[in-house]
């Protein structure tokens, strides 16, 4: 089934857009590139992408003129998916490289994990109940990160468990959810997924 | 916990998917991108995308776009004549989740450094292909055909949070019947709490059992091996023993999705 075009992806040319786009069209989603303000207005899901290190990635989007857009957006209550570093980029600030403001969208901030870099595939566990989303509780998907948000707990959907160390695997506040993991990049698993967030009221 | 990986990868010379051995001869396969959706049917971790021509050409970036929108959703690792920062980014904003980079670890160490602070170390792995010659090690430059030493400078430079792994390649194994990874490779590791991918030489299940348990192997990938033979991804994983990696049934074709080509 072919759907309505509501899918807008944040293009401040830090992110794997290509993948994002090409899995989008697997779970029958068309999306566009946001590559300014007024792009943001013919979007209801705005999906931050990421793959890069925090403070290029705050700038890229500051000199894409992009800020604005996110904010405005998320105060509208359109649905912010941020993923990988698209969900740091959330934050209220991070540590890596140096203190960075993020946008601020969801309370906590970014610090390297203690266990070191996280690349390979994982099981995520739930630990708030979310209906729709119960289905992928112990179902493994694909992480290349170094570093962590830490958030409030209430706001913690899924983590993860790396030598006993938990950390957010999915996050949400309201309308805006981050996403540690590449759900692009990891198989059905990943499909389903962006089938289930793109598809709930 | 995090699963280590079992990788399929692809060998690429100009334009088209090879059996190489030992990165001298070659035999053609056909074309790269239906190799990668093959393998992100049968369920590897990652796909490597090894283009071994490009040199100063740059980035094979037509390529890596073509695999991306084939509807393959594997990580792609790509290799191949990335020089300058704006390569690493062409490249992963083209599809690539990792780049990996070789020659310019010893030309332009700065440009290494700020390929890594502009896509994160996650995203940066670099290759050494290594020669042994009895009990030394050499770091194998393709292009001049010669033998480097490992200077305490380079191992310094990688072991510095510039990379997220290594890609240890037992080139003279590679596509070789001399089955296995040598032992002189894995002993050898100056390098500070940096993971290795193995590559070469790895054909059976068997060897791959034993070299995943190790503890600085975080992955193994494995080339031609996975294109000549049923059900190979599927039989190979199934073969490696405890809960090293990942087995979980892989459903794409049960679940029907459809790729839509859309008009823009």
């Amino acid at each position: 089934m072919i759907r309505e075009l509501k899918v807008g992806i944040v293009n401040y040319k830090c992110g794997n857009i290509a993948s994002l786009q090409s899995s989008l069209k697997l779970v029958g989603h068309r999306s566009k590139l946001i590559n300014n303000d007024n792009d943001f207005l013919e979007h209801r899901i705005i999906i931050i992408p990421g793959v890069g290190a925090f403070p290029r990635a705050m700038d890229q989007i500051k000199e894409n003129g992009l800020i604005e857009g996110i904010l405005r957006s998320a105060k509208e209550g359109k649905k912010i998916i941020g993923i990988c570093l698209g969900m740091h980029l959330l934050a209220e600030k991070s540590y890596e490289f140096k203190e960075t403001k993020g946008l601020g969208l969801i309370e906590g901030s970014v610090n390297y994990f203690s266990e070191g870099l996280q690349v390979g595939w994982m099981r995520i566990e739930q630990n708030s109940k979310l209906k729709n989303l119960e289905k992928f509780n112990k179902k493994e998907f694909y992480f290349n990160h170094e570093y962590i948000l830490k958030g409030r707990d209430k706001d913690v959907l899924f983590y993860n468990n790396e030598n006993e160390k938990k950390y957010p695997s999915i996050i949400k506040n309201r309308n805006i959810m981050g996403i540690q993991f590449h759900p692009e990049k990891s198989q059905t698993n990943g499909l389903k997924l962006l089938s289930e967030l793109l598809d709930e009221n | 916990m995090i699963n280590k990986r079992v990788i399929g990868s692809i060998t690429i010379k100009n334009g088209l998917a090879v059996q190489s051995f030992g990165y001298k001869n070659y035999l053609p396969m056909g074309k790269p991108e239906i190799i990668a959706e093959n393998l992100d049917r049968w369920g590897v971790d990652e796909i490597l995308i090894n283009c071994v021509d490009r040199g100063e050409n740059g980035p094979d970036v037509s390529l890596i776009s073509k695999i991306a929108q084939s509807g393959v959703t594997t990580p792609l690792i790509y290799s191949g004549g990335i020089a300058t920062k704006n390569d690493a980014i062409e490249v992963i904003s083209k599809g690539a989740d990792r780049v990996v980079i070789d020659s310019i670890l010893h030309k332009n160490k700065n440009v290494a450094r700020e390929i890594s602070e502009f896509v994160g170390c996650q995203a940066l792995i670099a290759a050494i292909p290594i020669t042994v010659k009895g009990k030394s090690l050499f770091w194998y430059n393709y292009k001049d055909k010669e033998n480097i030493e490992f200077s305490q400078e380079l191992i310094n430079t990688i072991s510095n949070n510039l990379i997220s792994e290594l890609i240890l390649i037992d080139w003279e194994r590679e596509g070789s019947l001399k089955e296995s990874f040598r032992k002189e490779i894995l002993t050898f590791n100056p390098f500070k709490k940096i993971n290795f991918i193995l590559f070469g030489g790895i054909n059976s299940p068997k060897t791959a059992n034993n070299l995943i348990k190790m503890k600085n192997v975080s992955a193994i990938a494995v080339g031609n091996y996975f294109s000549y033979k049923e059900h190979a991804v599927q039989t190979y994983k199934k073969s490696i023993s405890g809960s090293f990696i990942r087995k979980e049934n892989y459903e794409y074709l049960k679940i029907g999705y459809t790729y839509y080509d859309f008009e823009d």
